[in-house]
């Protein structure tokens, strides 16, 4: 396709971009046309509907669990007076510094024979299967979309929640304590706010909600422990139990259509619709009542003690059980593992906005199509997109016993920009489609070159985006296994690792502490980057 | 968030992080190899033993030994993608599946070496020399000691019987101990009957297959199974544990071998075993290096580490057990050659699929 029209240097850049970044999914796309190899048909006749069966269970149970947890969660914060807000709000995010293999071991642990819960309530539940399996996830994961959906809420105007009201017949910011007449208007009110802040919300709710999907696609060490079999176990299985690398890859490249064709049927569904809001200040938050207050604080603390503070004080009970064991090297990997995540935030960055900007510059088709390519790698599995990155790395003869270093931690960088760019794609996206057109219109028409417009008028208005996008990237990259397991050099570990080693071999309690230390790194790195969009959202 | 890169200084600040963590780590291997000679080593053992038993052998050879640790599935993809460039030089998995793999792929080298030929029994190596065995495990029948009734248990064949119904606990077979114990019966047994096992076992299932080999064994203590099937070295593992709720199950299991001489059903072939063990790469830069820490590694000294410490068996006798293992007794090994757990891996994973072993 010829590139014609305004800006073609940054069109061209930008395409070339997606197409380096893609690489190393291109024999997936291949096998969608090669077909399966010498076990595709056992494969099919045997296990591939109950891979597909459970997949499909798994995505589906997470994404709406995770859906109703973190909007209710964005809701709540957004719009109710609570006592210590910024602490209730930290709390809910915390789940997300812990990796969901290390809640996978410890809620294990937890459920074990003789573990905290046989002790203290006497319940003797086996811990496994589909229902556990969703717990996990949901518990895990459930902060995407309260990120997303808060990042949009708040840059929802003052002037939306009064428009509601104002359609409702009667004001947005009472008290919640009123009786009698004023139960219909208030219903009404409900339903309008149901039906112009929900929608206004959708490009941000399904942003964080795919992003859920695809995390739980390529789930592997979850699932497997838990002995539900998806497709993207299957792929392990067919890879390296039939040793049939064609049809694994096929597998894959099946979850990766199952995830484009969602993503297209969602844009569909959204169609010509615009969501574009006036921007402003944020509306009064309402205060609550005593009972109702304790019910949403409730409801706020459940999925963190969940998702975050009972895992970490099993964690703390093993590591005071092994009693300092194993130590050593623990603050290099911690600072490695720091580096590396900011190194590769920085450059994710960069690239989702410089797409996104493109893509909003010069609307139409093909940016868009570009940027769901860009996005895609988030649901395949991190070892296929590692042994890909290799493969890229051979054929560029890349891979030098002098360069190798070089080639590896490039290599890894690389890696977790095609894995991860989805996550700041998404926020990224969702926050120019709130972004005013006619501001930027405004601009080019004085001349503004993309840049300018790009650092004057459009990131400092969508800062808590970006703040909630470098969030996302920052705590994945640390989190981050198969890849660093697979890419990283000699001697080059990060916490992630070292605390699978362990948990791989079925002993938590002497991985306990650098599964504290991780979490912490996480939490420290949430309260670091929540900081400034928790500020502007009191100056306001 | 401050300097976030949205101004010109941030493009400073991106090239600033982009040379500390590209630049750096270049420069410090420069060094590292400017010291001393490296064995670089790929490893699937995850254990703390063999980081000790790596410092040891630098201190006595004077080479640096740098690992990457990863599944040794993954391991042979990444040697096989960087081809003659690889920088590994030795290759350690804990399954002779996988070596077996790694060397019909032409990703080891024979190796030539008198003190391996002394310390290594043959049917414990490759072929060709090209990978020694350097622990061993059995996969044995563990049961609760009170519960369980013991005179019932004599061979795997016997756990597909109607007599352990509903109550075997056993891992998924995506797991490479069960794919192995699975790649033996069908070279025992033949590929219908090890499908009529595998189909009896499953109907036998306590619970649907989760978590590790020592879940299983929980499942036991907590009583939803009296059966459970496990590698040697978790029992040992439970009982040495800092979790006295591990202890307390590791107490209340016993362990059966299976398919022992002399008892009534049994062929006496001995108890299904697998290894871990090492290779030297075919394209390794240090050759020597790799040799001389698989013959460190087969020494006195290391084997008595492997099995004080991390509770496996020594692929010789003449080497203390640790007490939690040693009080098992002794057993007769079924002496397959290993290489066939390899050639039947496919096999194995297509018979699980059939019958819906999860």
């Amino acid at each position: 396709m010829t590139v014609r029209g305004r800006y073609p240097l940054w069109v061209a850049a930008a395409l070339f971009l997606v197409v380096v970044v893609a690489t190393p999914y291109l024999p997936l796309a291949a096998s969608l046309f090669r077909g399966g190899g010498e076990s595709w048909d056992h494969v099919r006749s045997t296990v591939l509907w109950r891979y597909a069966r459970n997949t499909i269970l798994l995505v589906g149970g997470t994404t709406f669990g995770a859906s109703v947890v973190g909007v209710s969660g964005a809701w709540i914060l957004e719009r109710y007076r609570l006592p210590i807000p910024r602490v209730l709000e930290l709390a809910f995010v915390a789940p997300l510094a812990l990796p969901v293999y290390i809640g996978t071991f410890t809620w294990n642990g937890i459920f074990a024979f003789r573990g905290p819960l046989e002790r203290s309530l006497g319940l003797n539940v086996p811990f496994g299967g589909m229902w556990a399996a969703i717990f996990i996830l949901v518990i895990g994961l459930y902060p995407y979309v309260y990120l997303t959906a808060r990042a949009a809420l708040s840059a929802n105007s003052r002037a939306l929640f009064e428009v509601v009201a104002s359609l409702s017949g009667g004001g947005g910011h009472r008290g919640g304590g009123r009786r009698g007449d004023t139960s219909t208007p208030r219903r009404r009110y409900r339903r309008q706010l149901l039906r112009g802040v929900l929608p206004s919300l959708r490009p941000a709710i399904v942003g964080g909600a795919s992003l859920v999907a695809m995390e739980t696609m390529n789930a592997y060490a979850t699932p497997v422990f838990l002995g539900v079999e998806t497709l993207s176990t299957g792929v392990f299985r067919t890879w390296f139990g039939l040793g049939d690398l064609p049809t694994a890859t096929l597998l894959a490249a099946v979850v990766l259509l199952a995830m484009l064709l969602l993503i297209t049927v969602e844009q569909f569904g959204r169609g010509r619709r615009r969501y574009t809001t006036t921007g402003g200040a944020h509306p009064q938050r309402i205060a609550l009542p005593g009972w109702k207050a304790t019910l949403a604080t409730t409801v706020l603390l459940v999925p963190a003690l969940l998702g975050f503070f009972i895992p970490v004080a099993q964690l703390g009970w093993w590591t005071v059980l092994a009693g300092g064991h194993g130590l050593e090297g623990i603050a290099a990997t911690t600072l490695r593992t720091i580096a590396l995540a900011l190194a590769a935030t920085t450059v994710i960055l960069v690239v989702a906005v410089l797409l996104n900007l493109v893509a909003y510059l010069r609307p139409g088709r093909m940016m868009q199509g570009a940027l769901h390519i860009a996005g895609i790698g988030y649901a395949v599995p991190g070892t296929v997109v590692a042994i890909g990155v290799l493969a890229v790395f051979q054929q560029l003869r890349l891979i030098d016993a002098r360069l190798f270093l070089f080639g590896t931690v490039g290599g890894l960088v690389f890696a977790y920009v095609t894995r991860y760019l989805a996550v700041a794609v998404q926020p990224v996206r969702s926050g120019f489609a709130r972004q005013h057109r006619s501001t930027v219109d405004a601009a080019r028409s004085l001349g503004s070159g993309p840049l300018r417009v790009l650092t004057r008028v459009v990131l400092p208005v969508f800062r808590p985006t970006l703040a909630g996008a470098a969030l996302l990237v920052t705590i994945d990259v640390i989190k981050d296994l198969p890849m660093t397991l697979l890419l990283r050099p000699f001697d080059f570990s990060t916490l992630a690792v070292e605390v699978f080693r362990l948990a791989s071999d079925e002993r938590m309690p002497e991985a306990a502490p650098r599964a504290l230390l991780l979490a912490l790194v996480g939490i420290i790195t949430i309260w670091v980057i929540m900081k400034p969009r928790t500020e502007g959202t009191q100056e306001a | 968030m401050r300097s976030f890169p949205i101004s010109f200084r941030g493009v400073a600040v991106v090239l600033a992080v982009f040379s500390i963590v590209f630049v750096m780590p270049v420069l410090a291997t420069g060094q590292a190899e400017a010291e001393n000679e490296v064995v670089h080593v790929y490893s699937h053992r995850h254990y703390d033993t063999d980081r000790a038993l790596f410092r040891r052998f630098e201190e006595l050879s004077g080479y640096d030994v740098q690992v990457v640790e990863a599944g040794a599935d993954e391991l042979i993809q990444r040697l096989t993608a960087e081809g003659p460039n690889s920088p590994a030089d030795v290759l350690i998995t804990v399954d002779a599946g996988r070596l077996h793999q790694a060397t019909s792929e032409e990703l080891l080298q024979p190796v030539e070496s008198p003190v391996l030929d002394s310390l290594v029994p043959q049917h414990l190596r490759g072929a060709e020399n090209e990978w020694f065995a350097l622990t061993v495990r059995s996969r044995v029948i563990a049961y609760h000691r009170e519960r369980a009734d013991r005179s019932i248990l004599s061979t795997y064949e016997a756990l597909a019987g109607d007599e352990f119904s509903d109550n075997i606990a056993i891992r998924s077979s995506s797991n490479i101990y069960n794919i192995s114990l699975m790649a033996s019966l069908i070279e025992h047994l033949g590929v219908d009957a090890a499908r009529g096992w595998a189909a009896g076992v499953t109907e036998n299932f306590a619970r649907s297959p989760q978590g590790g080999d020592t879940d299983q064994l929980r499942a036991v203590a907590a009583g939803e199974a009296d059966y459970a099937v496990s590698n040697t070295y978790y029992i040992g593992r439970l009982l040495g544990s800092s979790d006295p709720a591990d202890v307390e199950v590791g107490r209340q299991i016993g362990v059966y071998f299976p398919n022992q001489p002399g008892v009534e059903g049994s062929d006496g072939r001995g108890a299904h075993i697998n290894v871990s063990g090492a290779g030297v790469t075919r394209y390794a830069d240090n050759p020597e290096g790799a040799r001389e820490l698989i013959e460190f590694l087969v020494s006195d000294e290391a084997q008595a580490a492997f099995a004080q410490a991390n509770f496996e068996y020594p692929i010789r006798d003449g080497i203390e057990l640790a007490p939690e293992i040693e009080q098992f007794g002794d057993f007769v090994a079924d002496d397959l050659p290993l290489y066939i757990l390899g050639e039947n891996q496919r096999e194995a994973t297509m018979v699980f699929d059939e019958v819906g072993w999860p």
